[in-house]
């Protein structure tokens, strides 16, 4: 009996410990993958196209290069199956994308817990993965993990958050590789320079209430710092260099007020087309600040200096310094005096501000504290960088070094940098970090790029840095007209510049001599519909050829030329005109005496503006010369471009 | 005796075993794992819009129609419109105007091979207007693809 007991419990007990032994090999066997394995079989059985099922059991990618073993497609099983277009996720396949996926794999682009099989540890962040699964408006950061620079077509969110950071000038304060450092206003004289205090006590407390596009970010400052703050500002009278500014002439104090020389001074506002850069009231350029105002914050003999040489008081500002007489800059002064004033701004209360007596030291430690030297230039001693964390790596912040404070944010580097770019005194601590007024397409644009700054190492043949920029310095006489009148700040050349305005690099093969000179004198829009415009920069007859003589020597392309044995006659242009209007409906963009779309020039006279050379290369592959232009290529045969050729050629000025 | 032992514990494994299948997890594709085609599906442009026309494209639309919209804003809205309606700022120098992606009942007739044909080849080829040129040799097939997925897409959402 007492033998059978123990026989008993020595069976239970095998039994207990057979069933503890059979726990792991159960609990793999009932993973939920495998049910998705099956149900994949299933699902494809029933499908009327052949697909082939899978055998059930985990399948990975293993990336050797970049040392990743991926079991996505444990479930994902038809990533790379087109016949399955129609099938339920998991099973979908993924869209056709550039990469082949069994060299890439999917974390890589994806991120996420490439081992893991369970769905919570996989795509949901947890507590101990860096990190998780990227939501999708963030994906293309990893495109910036190898396409470093490179600004591709699809990743725009991407290169519209690079933009951003520049324009911001984020840099002024935390280092970011590979981004250039903007204009930002020297601050010496800006005691001469303003109105009065209260300007910038208002300006100090609430920027974007002054000026809503500025790109001076909201400091939070207490009310007694920006008074201190405004105290030590205005301390500063005098102009970097020695410089001191010019009287305005007698003539403004004489005329001021009159009619003619407020209209004189608008003509040439208007002929100058500064609305091509400066907005008013919201309307107009984007490139420099808004003029609304602009009289009850400056004083008149300040923007007379300005109007004249800008370049004088902001050595690194890139505006033209137009070519007008001190009498037309001081009429341009009495127009804006006369038509920029802040109507709703208060009375001068009269009462005379003193300041503290220490009010220097504070002011320079806050100036300080808040890093402003990172961005505006001031000459005083004592001014130190204090620049904010580098962010050269922010993409791969670990979890754990991340003070979260007291938000319900979800721990992922993600949404802390996300929040911290919308709101970055969310996280409480210490930080100065000023606010921006950002929408929340920018917020995802900055976002995603500096998720894009990695730490880690990829191996060289992954890495696609783009090509370093060759700035093409001008010098001599044609380096100070270009440095004068700004040019590239609109046009590019040889790929540097801006983007606003034609490239100049060929111009010289693609435009007519005698139509560029004309047109510096009288500059027009080409395009009907395009905003910013040529201004007229009263340059000189002088600088108009030292110009053109520089274009017809060096901005050209030898290779654009019409064939050797062409020539034009009647029945070429006849069949071009047939071919421009039925066959290749070239009207639909581009109007002919007043008939045809918006989209293209006008090509009435374009025979006066264009050289037949650049007409026929152009109308060959459009896309050669400009990778974006919307013009299609048709692969026209040569001898229809020729015609066409002819055909436009023959649209001259007339002189009516 | 023993083999009243074997038996038992063999009962219990097995009982084990068909308990472990209880759960009734098959449909587990459906139900764990999120379908993001179907918020795509459920969710329009305009309900996503908020204050400041934040539209969340990417819940609204997948990765190829994201593209394609791309696309077609680039090279087709000057005259199709940004919204496809036809009423794009070039779109009232043109006779014909072009039509409207909108127009569900349209749209659902002309197949995916006779937009890619249109795209491609110019409206001539299909006797349609002279003014839509032939993009075969300026966009790739698999951009032509995109733009037709987002074109789609416009008249999907007018239906809703």
């Amino acid at each position: 009996m007492n033998l059978n007991r123990l026989k008993i419990l020595y069976a239970v007990i095998s039994i207990i410990f057979l069933l503890a032994l059979a726990v792991s090999p159960l609990k793999n066997y009932f993973k939920a993958w495998r049910n998705i394995q099956n149900n994949f079989n299933e699902t494809v059985e029933k499908l009327p196209q052949k697909v082939k099922p899978v055998s059930i059991g985990l399948k990975q990618i293993w990336v050797a290069d970049l040392d990743r073993i991926d079991r996505c497609t444990t479930c994902h099983l038809g990533i790379d199956n087109s016949k399955l277009e129609s099938a339920p996720q998991p099973f979908k396949p993924h869209s056709k994308i550039y990469h082949d996926i069994e060299k890439f794999g999917c974390t890589i682009c994806h991120e996420g817990q490439g081992l893991a099989t369970e769905y919570d540890a996989v795509h949901l962040p947890t507590e101990f993965w860096d990190r998780p699964l990227l939501p999708k408006k963030y994906i293309q950061s990893s495109c910036g993990k190898c396409h470093i620079n490179e600004k591709l077509n699809s990743t725009h969110l991407l290169n519209f958050g690079k933009e951003l950071i520049a324009d911001l000038n984020c840099t002024g304060c935390h280092n970011i590789p590979g981004i250039e450092k903007n204009f930002v206003p020297l601050l010496d004289g800006i005691g001469s320079k303003v109105i009065d205090r209260n300007w910038l006590v208002n300006w100090l407390k609430d920027p974007a209430k002054i000026q809503p596009d500025t790109k001076m970010p909201d400091f939070l400052l207490t009310d007694s710092e920006v008074e201190t703050l405004a105290d030590f500002l205005m301390s500063f009278k005098s102009f970097r260099n020695g410089i001191t500014l010019d009287a305005l002439p007698d003539v403004y104090y004489k005329n001021k007020d009159e009619e003619d020389f407020i209209m004189l001074g608008q003509t040439r506002f208007r002929e100058a087309r500064c609305i091509s850069c400066h907005a008013i009231e919201g309307k107009g350029g984007k490139l420099a600040p808004d003029l609304f105002k602009t009289a009850s914050k400056i004083k008149d003999t300040w923007i007379y200096n300005y109007v004249k040489n800008p370049k004088k008081l902001q050595p690194e500002v890139e505006m033209p310094q137009y070519g007008f007489s001190d009498e037309e800059a001081a009429a341009i002064t009495a127009y804006i005096e006369s038509e920029f004033v802040d109507w709703d701004d208060e009375e001068e209360t009269g009462s005379v501000h003193t300041p503290l007596a220490d009010f220097y030291e504070k002011g320079l430690a806050l100036f300080n504290k808040y890093n402003c030297g990172g961005c505006h230039q001031l000459s005083a001693k004592g001014i130190n960088q204090n620049a904010g964390p580098d962010l050269s790596e922010i993409g791969s912040k670990k979890i754990y070094q991340i003070d979260w404070g007291k938000t319900n944010v979800t721990h992922t580097v993600y949404d802390y940098i996300e929040t911290k770019v919308r709101s970055p005194r969310e996280f409480g601590g210490n930080t100065r970090m000023p606010k921006y007024n950002l929408t929340e397409r920018k917020v995802e644009a900055i976002t995603t790029y500096l998720l894009s700054l990695k730490e880690e190492k990829l191996p060289v043949n992954f890495i696609h840095p783009a090509d370093k920029k060759t700035e093409s310095s001008l010098q001599g006489k044609v380096g100070k007209i270009f440095d004068r009148y700004a040019c590239l700040k609109c046009h590019s050349l040889n790929d540097s510049g801006g983007s606003i305005a034609p490239d100049l690099t060929i111009v010289s093969s693609q435009l007519n001599t005698d139509w560029l000179r004309a047109y510096f004198k009288i500059p027009f829009t080409i395009r009907p519909i395009v905003e910013e415009r040529m201004p007229n920069l009263f340059i000189s007859n002088e600088e108009i050829e030292i110009l053109l003589n520089y274009f017809n020597t060096v901005l050209l392309d030898d290779n654009l030329s019409t064939p050797i044995n062409w020539a034009v006659d009647k029945k070429s242009e006849e069949r071009g005109a047939s071919l421009f209007y039925e066959r290749y409906g070239c009207q639909s963009c581009h109007i002919i005496e007043g008939k045809g779309g918006y989209v293209g020039p006008p090509l009435d006279e374009a025979g006066s503006r264009l050289k037949p050379g650049w007409i026929y290369n152009w109308l060959m592959n459009p896309q050669k010369f400009k990778p974006e232009t919307i013009e299609p290529r048709t692969e026209m045969p040569e001898q229809d471009a020729l015609d066409i050729t002819a055909f436009i050629m023959s649209l001259k000025k007339t002189d009516k | 005796m023993k083999v009243y032992f074997i038996d038992l514990l063999l009962i219990l494994f097995v009982s084990v075993l068909l308990m472990s299948c209880q759960p009734g997890q098959n449909n587990i594709t459906n139900d764990v794992v999120p379908d993001s085609s179907i918020a795509e599906e459920t969710i329009t442009a305009d309900d996503k819009k908020n204050k400041d026309g934040y539209v969340d494209i990417w819940a609204v639309y997948n990765y190829d129609e994201r593209e394609g919209k791309r696309i077609f804003e680039h090279y087709c809205s000057v005259c199709h419109g940004a919204g496809g309606k036809g009423d794009g700022f070039n779109s009232y120098n043109l006779n014909p105007k072009p039509h409207s992606f909108t127009d569900s009942s349209y749209m659902s007739r002309l197949s995916g091979s006779y937009l890619k044909q249109v795209i491609k080849l110019g409206g001539e080829s299909l006797n349609k207007s002279i003014l839509m040129p032939a993009y075969g040799n300026t966009i790739s097939d698999l951009e032509t693809d995109r733009v037709i997925s987002y074109i789609r897409t416009l008249a999907e959402k007018e239906n809703k």
